[in-house]
């Protein structure tokens, strides 16, 4: 299974953890269901069941392998690859940033970097604003707290102006 | 000399009048002593003759005394007159001149004593003058250290300031845009640090 590029909605390594182990329970489940012939509700209400992260990743596979335990497995292998060799980047905010800057930025990160980089999101009200960006070998400070140090003569200008 | 003189006259009366008299003892020497004792030229002179030389030194001796007596006035007189133009001279000229050399020397001394404290007030006023521009520059160096200071670290005090006040409350759904420019601005940096680990 080749995946082009992990959904928006999945951000960190954690979060693709969880998905992973749920869709699996989900193949799982439609195996037995698949060998009790009993499908119809109960598949639908297990599928119904899975958070909107890992039903994001199941749309990866085309509508008519959703509920196909192979394709599942294909999808849940091509995921566990992902998960194993994908970079992951820290990004520090001020505050908990909301579910939509927080898939806008993963979605800028995935168009423009790589398709598969995870993003693992923490707080930090020290840095007042803005954000850090924590890669592998260094650290980007877009934080307002930098910023307002680095200009603090701009500072001392706008008092003699006073 | 007046004094030498004086003295000198008196003693000359004095001879003279020892010798007056022991030529009058000699001439009215007693009869009771015989004549044929007597051995002296005067003995044989006449009464008349003694009553003439006992006149003629009795003149003298008037006359030497009166002479003495006149000359020793006349000092006396001089030394008087000498002795009072020289309390004169003592009391206006001495004195006078003495109080010139006073008032002259007290002069001078003011004079000294003038140039001196203007001296030492003018050394003060430089002095004064070298301290208070010494002053000036230390309180003016100390200003612009300070203020140096002050400018050195208020920005980071409004800035800590400002990250104290704001804490959490900043919303990251208005920094979006700027979380958004600032990835856009450092893309290039951040896929060669990414993508270039991710192939190592």
């Amino acid at each position: 299974m080749t995946i082009e590029i992990l959904p928006k909605i999945i951000q960190s390594s954690d979060q693709l953890q969880l998905c992973i182990d749920e869709i699996e329970s989900y193949a799982k489940m439609l195996v037995r269901s698949d060998q009790q012939h009993g499908t119809g509700v109960k598949t639908e209400a297990r599928l119904a069941e899975l958070t909107p992260s890992s039903m994001a990743l199941l749309d990866i596979l085309p509508e008519t392998d959703r509920k196909n335990p192979s394709s599942i497995e294909g999808l849940v292998n091509g995921l566990r690859d992902v998960f194993r060799f994908a970079s992951v980047v820290h990004i520090t905010t001020s505050g908990l940033a909301p579910a939509g800057v927080k898939a806008d930025i993963t979605q800028w990160f995935r168009t423009n970097i790589s398709p598969f980089i995870l993003i693992a999101f923490h707080v930090s009200p020290d840095i007042a604003g803005g954000m850090l960006v924590r890669t592998m070998n260094q650290v980007y400070d877009f934080s307002f707290r930098t910023q307002l140090l680095a200009q603090s003569s701009k500072m001392v200008k706008v008092l003699e102006n006073v | 000399m007046n004094d030498i003189l004086v003295v000198a006259l008196i003693f000359l009366a004095i001879v003279h009048s020892i010798t007056i008299f022991l030529l009058w003892r000699l001439l009215h020497k007693p009869a009771s002593r015989p004549l044929s004792h007597q051995s002296s030229p005067l003995a044989a002179l006449s009464k008349q003759a003694i009553a003439h030389l006992e006149e003629e030194t009795q003149t003298a001796f008037k006359s030497s005394v009166k002479q003495a007596s006149q000359h020793f006035n006349h000092d006396i007189a001089k030394t008087s007159r000498t002795l009072n133009e020289l309390i004169v001279k003592l009391t206006t000229t001495v004195v006078e001149e003495e109080l010139v050399d006073y008032r002259r020397s007290l002069s001078e001394a003011r004079t000294v004593a003038l140039q001196s404290l203007t001296g030492i007030q003018k050394t003060i006023k430089q002095q004064q003058a070298l301290l208070q521009a010494d002053m000036e520059a230390a309180i003016k160096n100390r200003q612009t250290e300070l203020l140096e200071r002050l400018d050195e670290k208020i920005g980071t005090v409004v800035a800590n300031y400002m990250v104290e006040a704001l804490g959490q409350g900043v919303d990251l759904g208005a920094q979006r845009e700027y979380l958004l420019a600032s990835l856009e601005r450092n893309k290039e940096t951040l896929k060669k640090d990414i993508i270039g680990d991710h192939l190592q």
